[in-house]
């Protein structure tokens, strides 16, 4: 993939980096309209029974288009297929970022706590009613698990950060981020414990992760959410690249390390938390996105940034069309299949690195 | 002309102070050997001076005080070649860490203009062409450290801090890459710092010397008059003899013996 001898004597240096730069602007590109067509493609072959010039009538003409179409494209299809691209926008980043800020390949949402404890506090919305909405009464009360999940995400994070105090080592921040982990399943498994069996019911649903919770106010949210983050992350291209390539010395370079990582530690919470509170918990995005963008465009973070969001979006909206076409007239739930689909490529992934390690 | 003073600096390790009230001064387009016992704090003293350690004290370049300037300021004016060169394992090509070290901190999306020439003109100047599209992990320690050093003069630095920048290369290569530097230092007028073991080498190549030890300033000036096999014996415990070299072109320091009271006993 990555040359790494010398080729073509006769080249200069500045001629082959701008190659490579165009031919991973390319594979970018690329990958950006392969998220279009799965987008597309979701869209088509979403629940319910409609037919494909329904469909695409209701899609291009909305107004000429029978309610009936109308509601199921605009109102059920659209929110769920916009809902499957952000989630896996904002967990293939939040994987990324942390891989990088961690120095560890194996770091994702999970290692922090932030999905255990956005599990818990969903939990205690379904399980024992308590909601934080209820401090906020101006929040509606759709978003009333949401808010609790993406509290509990939040506070994980930052309880990282306090107890890390932005100057403890890589590995500490993901000792403490398994520690939590532990703290919110173990909590979590209290609830469950606790919970009637209803409730215990739509505890379990809500872990499994899926879209069909994605609403428009919800897409709103994440999605203008990501409208700011992803620009600041662009922003910090180059000095998450510095980062990744000399750690701490990359202070050498100008780039203020401590804040970077704090920052990026905030950004990749709240990124990972927002979508995890709408849908429940989505694994293996985080994780494995990140590795199939730096296979394509290598580490440069001024591309591996832009091609994790485009892998992490196909990834996720592919999963959401394998949920409705597996089991025909069944919706499986989207952690289900990303998981299993998530996981050949995980143990690839390990089994690369064993032979990277060079025995 | 630039002008490099230090006094009173001071650098600690969490609350330890690890290196005490270093005082000196040095002009443009000189270089100077710190030189010392393993555990002197000599890496320390170069990691305070590029900020990578808490430092106190002033060290005036020109006229600004470099403990003053925000971290990029500083950043800017300094280049810095690490003791342990192993971190190089990104996967990365020379060319793009070229590219990484003179925009670290940047912000727009598109390099700085003039980087790829620059970029070039380093690879250039120390014959390192061929490795343009290889990836450091790839390559021997001694072409690691040669990697590092064009990562630190890509950047134009007006201070070069090199720890050990010899320790794994060959022979041809330890004399390569101090005429380059020296060379480098002379033309820029800029002042170069280099921690090293090899004492010929600080005889040949440095103008000045800093003598650590247990992180005190034991001596410091020019390196005729400091480098004596007396103060070599006192700051090793190794008992040496001076020997001139080609008709006293060169003078070298030969060690006979550990003193008595040497390892174990600093
Ligand atoms: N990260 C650290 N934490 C605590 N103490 C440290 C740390 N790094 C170095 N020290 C201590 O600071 C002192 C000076 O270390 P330093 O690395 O500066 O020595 P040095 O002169 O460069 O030695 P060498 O010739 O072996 O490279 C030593 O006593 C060492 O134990
Ligand atoms: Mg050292």
């Amino acid at each position: 993939m990555h040359q790494t001898v010398a080729p073509l004597a006769g080249s200069s240096a500045t001629t082959r980096y701008v190659e490579t730069i165009a031919t991973r602007v390319a594979i970018v590109l690329a990958l950006a309209l392969l998220a279009v067509v799965a987008f597309v493609i979701d869209i088509l072959v979403g629940s319910g029974t409609l037919s494909l010039p329904d469909v695409i009538n209701a899609l291009i003409s909305p107004d000429s288009a029978e309610p009936s179409a109308r509601f199921i494209v605009w109102e059920l299809r659209m929110p769920m297929t916009l809902m499957a691209m952000l989630t896996g926008i904002s967990l293939a980043l939040a994987g990324l970022l942390m891989q990088t800020i961690l120095d560890n390949p194996l770091a994702e949402p999970f290692t922090l706590g932030v999905s255990s404890a956005a599990g818990f506090g969903a939990s205690l919305s379904l399980g024992l009613g308590f909601s934080l909405t209820g401090l906020f009464p101006a929040l509606p009360p759709e978003l009333s698990t949401a808010t609790n999940a993406f509290a509990f995400a939040l506070f994980a994070a930052l309880l990282v950060l306090a107890l890390s105090r932005g100057g403890a080592s890589v590995q500490s921040i993901t000792l403490l981020g398994i520690a939590l982990h532990f703290v919110f399943s173990s909590l979590l498994s209290l609830i469950q414990y606790l919970a009637s069996v209803d409730q215990l019911e739509s505890i379990v649903f809500w872990l499994m992760g899926s879209l069909q919770r994605a609403t428009w106010l919800k897409v709103s949210i994440t999605g203008a959410a990501c409208m700011i983050f992803i620009p600041l992350v662009l922003l910090n291209a180059w000095s998450l690249t510095a980062l990744r390539s000399f750690g701490a010395q990359a202070a050498v370079l100008g780039v203020n390390v401590k804040r970077l990582r704090m920052v990026m530690l905030v950004v990749s919470a709240m990124l990972a938390g927002l979508v995890t509170a709408v849908v429940g918990i989505i694994g293996f995005i985080g994780l494995v996105a990140p590795h199939v963008a730096r296979l394509l465009v290598g580490e440069d973070h001024r591309f591996s940034i832009a091609a994790t969001a485009a892998v992490g979006a196909v990834f996720a909206v592919v999963a959401s069309i394998a949920t409705k076409v597996v089991v025909p007239g069944a919706v499986l739930p989207l952690g289900m299949v990303t998981s299993l689909t998530g996981l050949p490529f995980f143990i690839i992934l390990v089994l690369r690195n064993i032979k990277g390690e060079g025995l | 002309m630039t002008r490099l003073s230090l006094s009173d600096f001071h650098v600690s390790i969490g609350r330890r102070h690890v290196v005490d009230t270093i005082g000196f001064d040095l002009k443009g387009g000189s270089i100077m050997a710190v030189l010392g016992p393993n555990g002197a704090g000599k890496s320390t003293f170069m990691k305070g001076l590029c900020g990578l350690r808490r430092a106190r004290g002033t060290v005036r370049l020109d006229d600004v005080d470099l403990q003053a300037l925000s971290a990029a300021e500083r950043a800017s004016l300094i280049g810095y070649v690490a003791q342990d060169t192993t971190h190089l394992s990104v996967r990365l090509t020379v060319f793009e860490l070229l590219m990484l070290a003179q925009n670290g901190d940047r912000r727009a999306w598109k390099a700085a203009p003039e980087s790829t020439r620059r970029a070039e003109e380093m690879l250039a100047l120390l014959g390192l062409e061929r490795f343009a599209g290889t990836m450091p992990s790839v390559l021997s320690g001694g072409e690691r450290q040669m990697i590092a050093l064009a990562l630190a003069l890509v950047r134009r630095p007006k201070l070069l801090l090199l720890d050990e920048p010899t320790s794994a290369l060959d022979l041809a290569n330890q004399l390569h890459m101090l005429e380059v530097v020296q060379d480098y230092t002379r033309r820029n007028a800029i002042i170069t710092i280099a921690v090293l073991h090899d004492l010929n080498l600080a005889t040949r190549y440095a103008d000045a010397c800093l003598l650590l030890a247990r992180g005190r300033q034991v001596a410091t000036g020019v390196t005729k008059e400091i480098l004596s096999a007396a103060q070599i014996a006192d700051l090793y415990r190794v008992e040496c003899r001076s020997v001139d070299v080609d008709q006293g072109r060169f003078s070298a320091i030969y060690p006979i013996s550990v003193l008595s009271d040497g390892v174990g006993h600093r």
